[in-house]
């Protein structure tokens, strides 16, 4: 152990609690373009200032004892690190820069200066872009990928048609806010790791068992392996045949799912994806529009229903980093998804908002336009996921009155699977921060494990903001 | 900043000598000889070097300096891990005694300098001070190309951003 390390850290930087040392340090770091430095006020830096716990998970102990011994750690990787780091990224999510820079609100000159290194953009201003871009902002010229998952870049761009195979055409400003949430739920997964919250509550694993409908011994379909999944889950969380009080806490509480809320195209309702942060650790989340049909909260209920289906029993390979959906087509069985994938993640969320005994005992044979309303008021569920309900649950054989022919009750459960979680965001925060990422990012503030920088940051406003919201009621 | 000849004495009087930023180990505080004082340009048997431009590109040898009662000593990195098997400390210059300030260097050639403020121990407490320093070699007839100062970070550069 340098004398250094044990100046800043104390002696138990060298023993078995040495987490304990780093976490407990009053020292802070600041981070510049390329370098790292011990921070000290009196010498006014307007770098990125970072906690030791934060800047020692990121660099690591001997660029920490390097910034100690020499005054600051030289950090970039390479001579362009930054600048083609961040072109390659934009480039690959096949975004302008014109788009980039309203995304994470910047000017576009700022995305030419940061990508040709024709001047100094601040750090402040790299670290915003690389998040907007799905890297990991800490990685900025230290590595060469920037802990950029080029996989769900690769795929971010198919979606918006390029090279073809896209069933839902997504537009730039739609791939820039996935790259974002990308970003979101790789922090979120850090800081739930950092806080102790457990990663995945519900005990299930991927499955790439789709049923076997159409195989030489036809099996089951894979809506009814949907629908088992489905039964299977809420035995586990023990729901039996109660409703879902609120999708929203179920995904975040329950199932430690990464839920980002984003303001994306009205033909997008949700996508799942998953990626990777520089450690290689998988990272899965689930994004919701906030706006388009899902602006109707029992309608928004069945999107999260299936993008759970879709982030907890898809297998990476199936996922292909990245599944976007329109909404729920209608519900004639011939207009059922071809993709199996669809057709099981479908099946699971109607059957796991409406279980079917539940459903055949609110609404029994024959259906009328009343029923239907109880089967939407009872589950929470839109119209055309209640119809389509009803109808699978008696396999086909249910005469439904038309839609239109009669009065559905409005939707309730508003406050229930709100948007935010709570009146404590900062500031008017980005929608992609609100919610139980807020939740996370104060408890780690409140901990001291992030700085009232990085938690400006990462909900997007200014220390004195955080300062005004959060620090000051405590 | 004073004008030009701004000698080692003028140095000395603007600024105040300082202990360590913080106690040395003993090993850290092992002297170095008295012949290890930057002499007046040219400088004779040095290792021509330059400073670290990445991690890819570390640059190469380079020499440790301080400005303390006794002058400017100075000692080539790589020569002392040779000798004792671990990197030099800015304290072994000093003994583990105060200084005004140090810094890295590299000699480009015999009469001219790349120069950094990079000590954690006794680092330029401005930017000031850090080109104070800069015109302390130049008064010994060194040419001198500074690696400047990061607002960001409040310090000394450690890197050459640009060549």
């Amino acid at each position: 152990m340098t004398s250094g390390l044990r100046f800043v850290f104390g002696l138990g930087i060298d023993g078995p609690d040495w987490e304990s040392a780093v976490k407990d340090c009053s020292w802070r770091f600041v981070r510049g373009g390329s370098e790292l430095a011990l921070y000290e006020e009196a010498r006014n830096p307007t770098g990125h200032v970072l906690t030791a716990w934060e800047a020692w998970t990121a660099y690591g102990r001997d660029v920490i004892d390097e910034a100690i011994e020499y005054g600051s750690a030289v950090l970039r990787e390479t001579k362009n690190a930054t600048e083609s780091c961040l072109s390659r990224r934009r480039e690959a999510l096949g975004i302008t820069r014109q788009v980039l820079a309203h995304s994470v609100g910047v000017r576009e000159q700022d995305v030419v200066d940061a990508e040709t290194a024709s001047r100094h953009v601040p750090i402040r201003t790299l670290e915003k872009l690389a998040f907007g871009l799905g890297m990991d902002e800490r990685m900025l010229s230290f590595s060469a990928d920037c802990g950029a998952d080029s996989a769900l870049a690769e795929r971010i761009r198919i979606l918006q048609g390029y090279g073809g195979g896209a069933s839902v055409r997504i537009s730039q400003e739609d791939a820039a806010s996935l790259a974002e949430a990308a970003s979101v739920a790789r922090v979120h997964s850090i800081l739930n790791g950092w806080l102790g919250y457990p990663r995945s509550g519900a005990d299930v694993s991927p499955s790439d068992y789709f049923g076997n409908e159409s195989g030489p011994e036809p099996g089951p379909s894979a809506r009814k392996v949907g629908y088992e999944l489905a039964e299977e889950l809420r035995k586990k969380l023990e729901l039996w045949g109660s409703p879902v009080e609120s999708m929203r806490n179920l995904l975040t509480d329950r199932l430690g799912v990464n839920l980002v809320w984003a303001e994306l195209s009205p033909i997008v309702a949700g996508a799942t994806f998953t990626c990777a942060d520089h450690e290689g650790n998988r990272v899965r989340g689930v994004v919701i529009n906030s706006g388009g049909e899902n602006e109707d909260v029992w309608t928004r209920r069945v999107t999260l229903a299936r993008e759970l289906g879709h982030a907890l029993f898809d297998p990476d390979t199936r996922l292909r980093n990245l599944l976007v959906h329109g909404q729920l087509p209608e519900e004639h069985p011939g207009d059922i998804p071809v993709d199996l994938v669809d057709q099981r993640a479908d099946a699971f969320a109607l059957a796991f908002l409406a279980p079917r005994d539940e459903v055949q005992r609110i609404a029994p044979l024959p259906i009328d336009g009343s029923k239907v309303g109880s089967v939407m008021q009872h589950f929470g569920m839109c119209e055309a996921a209640a119809r389509k309900r009803i109808l699978s649950c008696y396999s086909g054989d249910a005469d439904l009155p038309v839609a239109g022919s009669y009065a559905v009750p409005a939707s309730d459960r508003t406050e229930l699977e709100s948007l935010v979680i709570d009146g404590s965001v900062p500031c008017s925060s980005r929608i992609t921060r609100q919610g139980e990422f807020a939740v996370s990012v104060r408890g780690c503030l409140e901990q001291g494990l992030i700085s009232d920088d990085s938690a400006a940051f990462y909900m997007d406003c200014t220390p004195a903001d955080i300062r005004e919201a959060w620090i000051k009621t405590w | 900043m004073l004008g030009p000849g701004f000698t080692l004495n003028d140095f000395r009087a603007v600024y105040e000598p300082r202990p360590p930023r913080w106690p040395p180990d003993p090993v850290e505080a092992i002297p170095i000889g008295a012949t290890s004082l930057l002499p007046p340009a040219p400088a004779v048997n040095v290792s021509l070097g330059r400073p670290k431009e990445s991690q890819e590109d570390p640059g190469i040898n380079t020499y440790l300096w301080v400005i303390d009662e006794a002058g400017i000593p100075y000692v080539l990195e790589a020569e002392w891990v040779e000798l004792n098997g671990r990197p030099p400390k800015h304290t072994n210059l000093t003994s583990g005694g105060e200084a005004y300030v140090g810094g890295e260097m590299w000699f480009e050639t015999n009469r001219a300098l790349w120069v950094s403020g990079g000590s954690g121990r006794y680092h330029p407490a401005s930017e000031q001070q850090l080109g104070d320093s800069v015109r302390v070699f130049e008064d010994f007839g060194y040419s001198v190309r500074s690696l400047g100062w990061d607002p960001e970070q409040g310090r000394a550069r450690r890197h050459l951003e640009k060549a």
